[in-house]
């Protein structure tokens, strides 16, 4: 069984007694410890898939199973397996780095000891332990981010969910946290799905491409070979397909 | 040596040092006013009839002579104790309003302009409508000081519960946290600075308010010491009584403050 089943899943929203289609008749399928990157334009519902992904959400209509139950409506079954990465860090400023890495274990109930041993094992691994007790004001932006990657995988998720992680970062800092993500993901083996709307850090980081037109649809679903990761210059001509997908889908 | 550097991180004493010079030299600006107030004061008040302005000497003597009979320390107290008790009323009333308003969104339109209505009745009017209403000093200035703090903590309770981030919202939910978690990782560390504003603004006005109801209505507390001096023609005693207001509101205000810098140690150094 695959690990998240998504079948003709379509969301309307209504605003001011206007529909608005985000998402219309997404259908993809997500193996177990599989890393697969969502590319699209800004504004095609790929926030909204996010969203649906993460149980925040209710789909107007279709199907979207992770591990056979429906995030919205299983909401609670999903306690400990879901983590998720977004744009912007969220830390909360009250709570020191630390605290924010133990934040999810709190919610957990994981015990006192083992939540600061967790949280420190994370925060080691993303070179931030001598920051443990300095509060999310006080670091760079790139560091936050991290932080933020330490809240996610402290709970050992079953699945890890990013939403344009590094797109606030400059190029530089992203890319050198690009890379440290990519060895936790291969170093952990978990299922992961990136969304962005960079196509170069999709085809970097994603095993598996899937491309979105507008309104939320597959365009397109390319597998990356590991060769190809090597060398940049062999991703131009996949990458201009896609370019291509997404332009002719432009009918808007 | 670390490539890594963070700001201010490493030098806590800097931090530090930066507010507390600015305070010490906003001491000496406060002092320096203060004083020159006080001098002008006394140079006055040998021109002026003791009925006018009477000089600092003789309301000091004023002070001692409270301190000796007890009623300085008693009535205060007891003046203190109504405003509090009356908040801590208000706050729980107001809290409980501005909570259910903020967490089931339908009940907004309907409470909020009853709250309206009762905020906009001035603090006079409420003062004689308790006297008609009720019996008995303390009920009266308890009600009281409800009608005049319960709206204000409703208002900051219910913008600060509207005001808890979206974004943080959805990365707790996340983790699938009970209603109870929300609430004490969440949203209660987010309200607390409202909260706080909202008790330094109702002190203040607490203060003002709770006088003129022991002017009219009562038999103790500093309002009434107030009313005995004025109808003395001692207006050394008006003044004294009126200082001991004065500080009892900024005294609860710098403790309210005190609790802020305390529990809000993670802001950046204050703009």
């Amino acid at each position: 069984m695959p690990k998240i089943e998504c079948h003709n899943l379509t969301k309307v929203f209504r605003i001011h007694d206007q529909s608005y289609e985000a998402i219309k008749g997404l259908s993809f399928e997500v193996a177990s410890g599989e890393l697969v990157a969502v590319v699209g334009k800004t504004g095609c519902g790929k926030s909204s898939t996010l969203n649906i992904l993460l149980g925040l959400e209710r789909p107007t209509q279709g199907r979207l199973l992770i591990d056979g139950k429906e995030p919205y409506n299983d909401f609670d079954f999903f306690r400990g397996k879901i983590s998720a990465v977004f744009q912007t860090d969220r830390l909360l400023p009250w709570r020191t780095v630390l605290q924010n890495a133990t934040y999810g274990l709190e919610i957990l109930r994981i015990e006192r000891a083992e939540q600061v041993e967790r949280a420190r094992y994370w925060l080691d691994k993303l070179g931030l332990t001598q920051f443990e007790n300095a509060h999310p004001h006080q670091l760079s932006g790139g560091m936050r981010q991290r932080v933020g990657i330490a809240r996610a995988f402290s709970i050992n998720p079953d699945l890890l969910l990013c939403d344009e992680a590094f797109g606030h970062l400059d190029e530089v800092t992203a890319r050198q946290l690009r890379a440290d993500f990519l060895n936790l993901i291969f170093e952990t083996k978990k299922t992961s799905i990136f969304i962005t709307h960079d196509i170069d850090e999709a085809l970097e980081l994603g095993a598996r491409v899937l491309v979105l037109g507008k309104p939320a649809r597959l365009l397109m679903n390319v597998e990356v070979p590991p060769a190809m990761k090597e060398k940049p210059e062999k991703q131009t001509a996949l990458k201009n397909r896609i370019i291509e997908a997404i332009e002719n889908d432009a009918s808007d | 040596m670390t490539p890594l550097r963070v700001s201010g991180a490493g030098n806590r004493a800097n931090m530090a040092a930066e507010p507390l010079s600015k305070r010490r030299t906003l001491n000496i600006k406060t002092i320096g006013s203060l004083g020159a107030l006080l001098l002008s004061w006394q140079v006055a008040s040998l021109f002026l009839p003791e009925y006018v302005l009477p000089g600092i000497q003789m309301i000091f003597q004023e002070f001692l002579k409270m301190g000796r009979d007890g009623t300085l320390f008693w009535d205060t107290l007891l003046t203190l104790d109504r405003i509090l008790r009356g908040l801590a009323l208000g706050f729980t009333v107001g809290g409980a309003f501005g909570a259910i308003m903020g967490t089931v969104k339908r009940t907004e339109p309907y409470v909020m302009p009853i709250i309206n209505f009762i905020m906009g009745v001035p603090a006079l009017s409420w003062t004689l409508i308790v006297i008609l209403w009720f019996s008995g000093t303390e009920t009266r200035i308890l009600v009281l000081m409800l009608a005049i703090s319960f709206p204000v903590f409703a208002h900051s309770i219910l913008d600060a519960i509207k005001g808890v981030s979206k974004e943080w919202m959805e990365m707790t939910l996340v983790f699938r946290p009970t209603r109870g978690q929300v609430f004490r990782m969440l949203i209660l560390p987010t309200i607390i600075p409202h909260i706080l504003t909202a008790w330094k603004v109702t002190v203040g006005f607490a203060v003002r308010v709770v006088i003129v109801a022991e002017l009219v209505g009562a038999s103790t507390g500093v309002g009434y010491r107030m009313l005995q001096q004025q109808a003395l023609f001692n207006m050394s005693g008006v003044l004294a009584w009126t200082l001991v207001l004065v500080f009892s509101g900024l005294g609860m205000q710098f403790v309210i403050s005190m609790v802020e810098s305390r529990l809000l140690r993670w802001r950046p150094s204050t703009p």
